[in-house]
């Protein structure tokens, strides 16, 4: 007998055997012991009084737990559930405020000052009271970490002049500017920089080194929001429970307890959808489609204040001249972008601004798909299409950028205009719209932005994006704001932005930005590519769920209950 | 040489070793284009608010001022602060390393106890099918993306088959007290069966996923030495003096094999650590990894640094170990 075939024989059998009866007591294990099993239709079940728990993934780490700090959309996903401003967006009109934790208010003369009369019965998380002097200190707290440490969301309320700011009594203040700012009312009802954190807990673990508590309130959560913190464990998920004691109360239905774990790729978020794992998807746009139409999946699409935009560098040629920029414009197939890109959820731009925003013009001019124009554009400013030779940079990581880019490019090279793509990181674009010349004509040819609100305000997109500080040095990149990466200077446009900014009379102001997307569209420093709605993907069993296009990111937990989902 | 002499001698090397990493990563990462201090203020920060950011980081100073504060902090076991997560470098990576560890090493063991008796079976079976298939098998496992094949085995056992969680390292309604941060480890000291079976079922696939191309490599290499060994003369010698082919094949063929299997695997072992980022994103595995790619696209540059020296650290050891298994396996080997 050939005893070394017979070894390794039963060796391999045994092994193939061993796999096979664990796989499958595995799979029988899981079956029969962990599956609940669905009570019969006729039998009556008396619902269990339990915690109701939301669960709700989110696709990057939290940071930190200082609202004075939080800049990005992951963490802020916690913080605002937490902590609460003086005003809210209508989400159903992007123009009104509603009140919040200030009942009413009165806007001064000029609009230097503005007088809130605060909600009574507010408590923060450990019982303290809310009033006027908690608003005072955290405003001062956010623009002084701020202006300390370089934490971004103070920029949002930056105009206020804490010096002169006023307690008239405990639930009155007097919010003095530094200058007139007429977007002041919706910069207070914005998700970054003006919410209210609790002054007794930053007092009580101030030190010397550290007298606005940053490295306890980075860790620590007290607002006066309905949700409260229960556990971050970093990198792993956060649990937020019910503020037993919070003024709206809680009549009605909520959810007691939700628990934010973190899955970063949207394959594994979709795949927790499609088992009932989680409740909330927050799906990119591929795998929302691919869920559409699975029974007890809900895919909505509404509309958002984000938008595309692919920028231009107005001081530097080809791209200097108006009537190019204007060509390129037309070269853009903006229906394909929206139908191959976008899968026909979207609509092209409208101009500078998006069409939920209030301000925005209907009847602003729009540029078409239309290569004829474009190549009679170019003539007419002197350019032989192979003349022009652009570099278009993107983020890389981004694939609705990548697409746009090379979309671009593939019409172009049609009419012979060369547009070479560079992808990079946020970090890499940075170096090459700003580059350390100081000079606008060794940034970059175009490059590819998708902007999201800091707070509902045609200013926060015009003014960011348009503006120029100093209109007699052009070419220095400091004459400019960040996101002004087309270096466009208009004196006219400047003017009216700025009456658009000081005016409180609020259809005077409507008029001025519709006069201002005109300006611009005219002048073309940007291609307007399309705006995106927003899609919520979650299961049938979350009521009450709705977004408001003026939080980016962010969920309003206390609208939301459950209804109709087997216990977990 | 005695053994703790050569011990003491790759350890003190360890030093050089490290002063000429951090040279080199901190220099490479400052080289790539990118602003820091935008990524840590906001996006939408404006300049000035970035530039006091840049200052609070100490990102406005000459590189080699940069550096030469670093290494003075680090000689005090301080890693600097992370700017994404605004913690100390050195809780960061404590609080992570175990997922990377446990992760790697659990997917080492089933690298071992199975690529080591399937590359047995393979050789003994020589040109037979159940080679072929084998063959097969290992040219698929080294051919396969990781991050293909680990949305595909999430698919398959965790969506289809319900057999696996699609990821975590536990379920969240267990308790599990921390000691070490590995989690097998933990639910053993602290007797808590229930979290040693749900610590074992979340990692098998995760493991699984990163062991695989492992799995093949050694296979194919232990095939091909053992193939090798089964024609010396030493063989034909012991089985001419009659010892049972079991011995003849544990005792002596593999013996001598595993020694080039030993290093791969030694090796193989810091590559994994280094490549456990795509498995610990789709899995949701709180490790290293992750964190270690998240400092690289947001150039977080304590991070970065830290997390390079603990690689450096854990791979150092990792070839130390398989240096002291050598002289194990063959008694010829002396330092």
């Amino acid at each position: 007998m050939n005893t070394k075939k017979g070894l390794t024989t039963i060796q391999a059998i045994l092994i193939i055997i061993i796999l096979v009866i664990a796989a499958a007591g595995s799979y029988v294990w899981y079956s029969y012991y962990t599956k609940k099993k669905v009570p019969p239709q006729e039998e009556e079940v008396t619902p269990k009084v339990e915690e109701v728990t939301l669960i709700v993934p989110r696709g990057g780490i939290v940071m930190t737990l200082d609202p004075a700090e939080s800049y990005s959309v992951p963490t802020h996903e916690v913080i605002v559930p937490v902590y609460e401003t003086l005003l809210r967006y209508d989400p159903k009109n992007t123009s009104h405020l509603i009140p919040w934790l200030a009942e009413s208010w009165e806007v001064g003369k000029n609009g230097m000052w503005y007088v809130f009369h605060l909600r009574k019965n507010v408590t923060f998380h450990c019982g303290t009271p809310f009033n006027a002097s908690a608003v005072i200190y955290s405003f001062n707290r956010t623009i002084s970490l701020m202006e300390e440490k370089g934490f971004g969301p103070g920029w949002v309320i930056s105009a206020i002049d804490i010096e002169h700011c006023k307690i008239i009594d405990p639930y009155t203040v007097n919010i003095t500017l530094k200058y007139p700012y007429a977007p002041f009312l919706y910069a207070l009802a914005a998700q970054w920089g003006p919410l209210i954190i609790c002054p007794a807990c930053c007092k009580a673990h101030a030190t010397p080194e550290d007298p606005w508590a940053y490295e306890y309130m980075k860790e620590h959560m007290c607002g006066t929001g309905p949700y409260m913190l229960a556990e971050w464990v970093r990198e792993d998920h956060v649990t937020l429970v019910k503020n037993p004691n919070y003024w709206k109360g809680w009549k009605g239905k909520h959810v007691d307890k939700i628990y934010m774990p973190i899955i970063e790729e949207s394959s594994t978020r979709r795949l927790r959808l499609e088992e009932g794992s989680i409740d909330i998807g927050g799906l990119t746009l591929e795998d929302a489609i691919a869920v559409n139409g699975t029974p007890g999946i809900i895919v909505e699409v509404v509309p958002s204040l984000n938008n595309l935009m692919i920028f231009m560098n107005t001081q530097k040629p080809p791209l200097n001249n108006k009537l190019v920029r204007q060509a390129i414009s037309y070269i853009f197939d903006y229906e394909g972008a929206v139908e191959t890109i976008r899968h026909g959820l979207g609509a092209q731009a409208r101009g500078p601004l998006p069409s939920a925003l209030w301000g925005w013009d209907p009847e602003c001019p729009q540029y078409t798909h239309n290569l004829t124009k474009a190549k009679e554009l170019l003539e007419k400013a002197g350019y032989k299409p192979e003349d022009i030779k652009l570099e278009l940079w993107y983020i890389e990581t981004v694939e609705e950028e990548r697409r746009v880019a090379e979309l671009l490019q593939a019409e172009a090279a049609k009419i012979g205009v060369t547009i070479e793509l560079r992808g990079t990181t946020w970090a890499g674009l940075n170096d090459v719209l700003r580059p350390g010349s100081g000079n606008a004509t060794d940034a970059a040819d175009m490059a590819i932005l998708y902007w999201y609100p800091d707070f509902a305000d045609p200013d926060d997109y015009l003014s960011n994006m348009y503006y120029c500080y100093n209109e007699s040095d052009p070419t220095n990149i400091y004459s400019y704001p960040y996101f002004n990466w087309a270096y466009y200077c208009n004196s006219t446009l400047n003017r009216i932005l700025d009456e658009a900014r000081r005016t409180t009379n609020f259809t005077r102001r409507v008029e001025l930005y519709k006069m201002a997307q005109r300006i611009i569209v005219e002048d073309a420093p940007a291609l307007f590519i399309f705006e995106e709605p927003a899609i919520l993907t979650y299961r049938s069993w979350v009521k009450g769920y709705y977004f408001n296009p003026c939080y980016v990111g962010t969920i309003d937990f206390y609208s939301i209950y459950i209804e109709g989902r087997e216990s977990r | 040489m005695k053994l703790w002499q050569f011990i003491l001698r790759r350890l003190i090397l360890m030093i050089p070793l490290l002063l000429g990493i951090t040279l080199l990563t901190f220099t490479i990462s400052h080289l790539v284009p990118g602003d820091p201090a935008r990524l840590a203020a906001g996006l939408h920060a404006p300049p000035e608010v970035v530039e006091i950011m840049r200052r609070r980081l100490g990102l406005d100073k000459p590189l080699y001022v940069q550096y030469y504060l670093y290494m003075k902090r680090l000689i005090r076991g301080d890693l600097g602060t992370s700017i994404m997560t605004r913690r100390p470098v050195i809780e960061d990576i404590l609080t992570r390393w175990p997922g990377t560890i446990e992760l790697t090493t659990f997917a080492m063991i089933i690298i071992i106890l199975m690529g080591i008796p399937l590359g047995i079976i393979s050789s003994t079976n020589k040109d037979k099918p159940l080679d072929h298939f084998l063959r097969i098998f290992s040219l698929f496992g080294v051919s396969i993306p990781s991050f293909w094949l680990a949305l595909l085995l999430q698919l398959l056992f965790c969506k289809y088959l319900k057999i696996f969680p699609l990821g975590y390292r536990i379920d969240p309604g267990i308790y599990l007290k921390r000691i070490t941060g590995f989690n097998i480890i933990d639910s053993i000291i602290t007797l808590n069966l229930k979290a040693l079976l749900n610590s074992l079922w979340h990692i098998f696939l995760p493991a699984f996923t990163l062991a695989l191309q492992g799995m093949a490599t050694v296979q194919r290499l232990l095939r091909s030495n053992m193939l090798d060994a089964l024609t010396q003369d030493y063989i034909r010698m012991a089985r001419a003096k009659g010892l049972p082919e079991r011995k003849v094949i544990y005792r002596h063929a593999l013996r001598n094999s595993l020694i080039p299997v030993v290093t791969v695997i030694g090796l193989m072992y810091g590559g994994m650590l280094g490549g456990t980022f795509i498995i610990e994103s789709i899995f949701s595995w709180q490790g290293l990894g992750r964190y270690g790619a998240r400092a690289i696209l947001n150039l977080d540059f304590p991070a970065i640094m830290g997390t390079t020296i603990m690689y450096t650290v854990i791979y150092a050891i990792a070839n130390l170990i398989v240096d002291i298994l050598y002289a194990y396996l063959d008694p010829r080997i002396r330092y």
